[in-house]
């Protein structure tokens, strides 16, 4: 899913509010219908200090970024109680999120101050890390919904001031450390992350954070003019935990890569390089790059002369974005909306998983009239703000970043090869054969379970069933007998493509009901589900399993999956809701071959 | 004394305030509402109020009046005092 935009009251855009249209607004979104565009994201927050004054400015930049945020704040204080009570408010709100936010210096007042002369300053730290962990324990028991653990930040006045961070045994060693700690106790739990706290009051300017009126009045640790601050931080982590990361970046030219307009100043005239102005754009390039190091597909949409685009795109000395890293290019004069389209098509990824970045106001518009479902960033006039822009759009958030994002550039670039055998071919079965695939099938395990956990999350079109399992969900099913939960992985002769396949069966005595099949569209038409299944099949008879049954259940994008089970040799028993259905195998009668052109390689065994 | 006048344009701008915070009709709030009188006026809602009151009129509350202004009049008067 990706964030609907919204028309907010009039003249809110992204400017900045005073707090009295905070309020204003905020009670406005509230008042509308669950029905709005909007989806609503209920959060809960426990706290160690007053947080409720952010709630005007959350509900506003929630709205911001597609969400209509619910928030219940617990008394303040209270973690243990709240979380181990079963009639709680807080497990009564069925939350989609909960935000942890226990600051040290609120467990014991001795702790920034007296560090140095009570030596418990490590202990309080040590005693912080061990409440919040039992209560991501205590929350597991009761719901999966992600938690997000604020972590320490630096407090504006440290004791040894301006050298503290010499020693060793100092508060800023000590926080640093815990923090690490803190981020290393969460990576064993599956939806339970670090919120950079700490980050954002170091971005924010520490010292004028806090207001020490509202912190000695009603123990509110945030200034009001930081409000904003901290709800537009939390809004961006809520909006990257609910919607779909964006998968590509395309970028205009003239005056967003590089200064200037090159038609008219040539190749020698455009500005980049090592000193101003042309510093500003090379600096944007690698933030680009950095992008694409993670995995994000950049692309181009110019109204240029292809020529000339191309001859400083190879030959500019100072470019950083060279063609290779760039995966689809339109530089024409037709409109940019058109383009999108094409560019989207092309990448084999929806429209809505592009953010457009243009200089040009004109352009953004026909986009945002033309294609509405692309993400286009609201870039400044002076180019000196365009990494900013970039980097706080927030669009290409995720929580992790696997090893396949990585790879993901260099696997296009290898897609290209694929394709230029796949036209030498004279058959299907010869070309998928001359791709020397070897698949690997086997059993969810803690190393891959994020991938596989991403995969259910973000595939849309090959998805039978497009439950959105979470992590914490996969992790479940995968220790659960009465589940298996399988992928695959693929490699040809040019490389490896990752893990590209998950299923999950559920066994229900003789049956076996498929409950998840997902498959990247990367390597589709390459029959990869066929030995995904076959693998499937085998692991049903051997729990003695003899009806394998699959489900269909149609969205908008996975239209090209409605009739895979049928095409393979299932027979259509019912029909489930509007146009899904449910198709049985009989595994007494009908094989389900494993398919040759895959080489199989030895999986580890199944439970 | 503290009157508001609808015509006085520091009493409209602070009804404003006191209407956008507190989700009630500006032209309810009369010189004589306080904590006591309007069900809006909560804690939480009071330093809301106070913190927008100091962002509208560019002044800056000390922390006993940030506790203490909790009626228009009080409100009325203290801004004026900083007006003049």
């Amino acid at each position: 899913m990706t964030p609907t935009v919204v028309t907010l009251p009039p003249g809110i855009g992204s400017r900045g509010l005073s707090a009295a249209e905070y309020a204003r607004i905020a009670r406005e979104i509230s008042s509308m219908a669950d029905s709005s565009p909007l989806k609503t994201l209920r959060l809960s927050v426990l706290s160690s200090c007053s947080m409720q004054f952010m709630q005007p400015a959350l509900v506003v930049e929630g709205a911001r970024r597609g969400l209509h945020v619910k928030a219940y704040y617990g008394p303040f204080g209270q973690f243990e109680q709240v979380l181990s009570d079963p009639g709680s408010e807080l497990h009564a709100f069925d939350s989609h999120a909960l935000l942890l936010f226990m600051r040290p210096e609120d467990l014991d007042p001795d702790f920034i101050h007296r560090y140095a002369a009570n030596d418990r300053g490590r202990d309080i730290l040590q005693s912080t890390i061990d409440r919040l962990i039992a209560s991501v324990d205590s929350f597991r028991q009761r719901s999966n919904a992600p938690v997000l653990v604020a972590n320490f930040a630096t407090p504006a006045h440290l004791p040894l001031g301006p050298f503290d961070a010499n020693a060793t045994d100092s508060l800023t060693h000590a926080l640093a450390e815990a923090n690490l700690a803190l981020g290393k106790a969460l990576s064993r739990y599956a939806s339970a992350i670090i919120w950079d706290y700490a980050g954002l009051v170091r971005d924010s300017g520490g010292s004028s954070w806090t207001d020490p009126r509202m912190w000695a009045i009603a123990r509110v640790p945030v200034a009001s003019d930081r409000q904003p601050v901290l709800a537009r931080h939390l809004a961006r982590s809520l909006a990257a935990l609910t919607f779909t990361p964006a998968k590509c970046l395309v970028l205009d030219l003239d005056n967003t890569l590089w200064g200037g307009v090159i038609g008219d100043d040539g190749v020698e005239g455009i500005k980049l390089g090592d000193d101003y102005p042309g510093n500003v754009f090379k600096s944007f390039q690698r933030a680009i790059l950095g992008l694409a190091d993670r995995g994000i597909l950049l692309a181009v949409v110019s109204k240029n002369y292809p020529a000339v685009v191309e001859e400083a795109l190879r030959t500019h000395p100072e470019m950083l974005i060279r063609p290779e890293s760039i995966s689809a290019m339109r530089v024409n004069w037709l409109p940019k909306s058109q383009n999108l389209r094409e560019i989207a098509a092309e990448l084999n990824i929806g429209i809505d998983a592009l953010v457009m970045f243009d200089d040009n106001p004109v352009e953004r518009a026909e986009i945002a009239a033309n294609a509405p479902e692309v993400r286009v960033v609201d870039a400044p006039a002076d180019p000196l703000g365009y990494e900013r822009a970039l980097y706080e759009c927030g669009w290409f958030d995720t929580v992790s970043v696997s090893q396949e994002d990585r790879q993901r550039v260099q696997m296009y670039r290898t897609e290209r090869a694929r394709e230029e055998i796949r036209s030498s071919a004279t058959s299907v079965e010869e070309f998928l054969t001359s791709l020397e695939m070897i698949a690997e099938t086997g059993p969810v395990d803690s190393v891959n379970i994020a991938r596989v956990a991403q995969l259910i999350g973000k595939t849309n079109q090959f998805n039978l069933t497009t439950r959105r399992h979470s992590q914490a969900d996969v992790a479940r099913m995968a220790a659960d007998a009465g589940y298996e939960v399988v992928y695959t992985r693929l490699a040809d002769r040019f490389g490896d493509l990752g893990l590209i396949a998950v299923a999950i069966v559920d066994y229900r005595g003789e049956e076996a009901i498929i409950d998840t099949l997902v498959m990247s569209c990367r390597v589709m038409g390459r029959q990869v589900e066929n030995s995904l299944l076959a693998e499937v099949a085998e692991l049903a008879r051997g729990q003695g399993c003899t009806k394998l049954i699959g489900e269909y259940l149609p969205t908008a994008r996975n239209g090209m999956v409605a009739d895979l089970y049928e095409k393979l040799g299932f027979v259509k028993t019912e029909t489930l809701g509007e146009d899904g259905a449910r198709f049985l195998l009989d595994l007494t009668q009908t094989a389900l071959p494993w398919p040759a052109p895959i080489r199989r390689i030895e999986t580890r065994p199944a439970k | 004394m503290n009157q508001i006048s609808a015509a006085d344009d520091l009493g409209q701008r602070l009804r404003d305030v006191v209407g956008a915070v507190f989700g009630v009709d500006p032209a309810m709030i009369t010189a004589d509402a306080s904590s006591a009188t309007i069900a809006e006026w909560d804690s939480v809602r009071h330093l809301q109020l106070m913190l927008a009151l100091e962002e509208e009129f560019n002044v800056q509350f000390d922390a006993d009046e940030l506790v203490s202004l909790r009626s228009i009049a009080l409100i009325d008067q203290r801004l004026r005092a900083s007006a003049s």
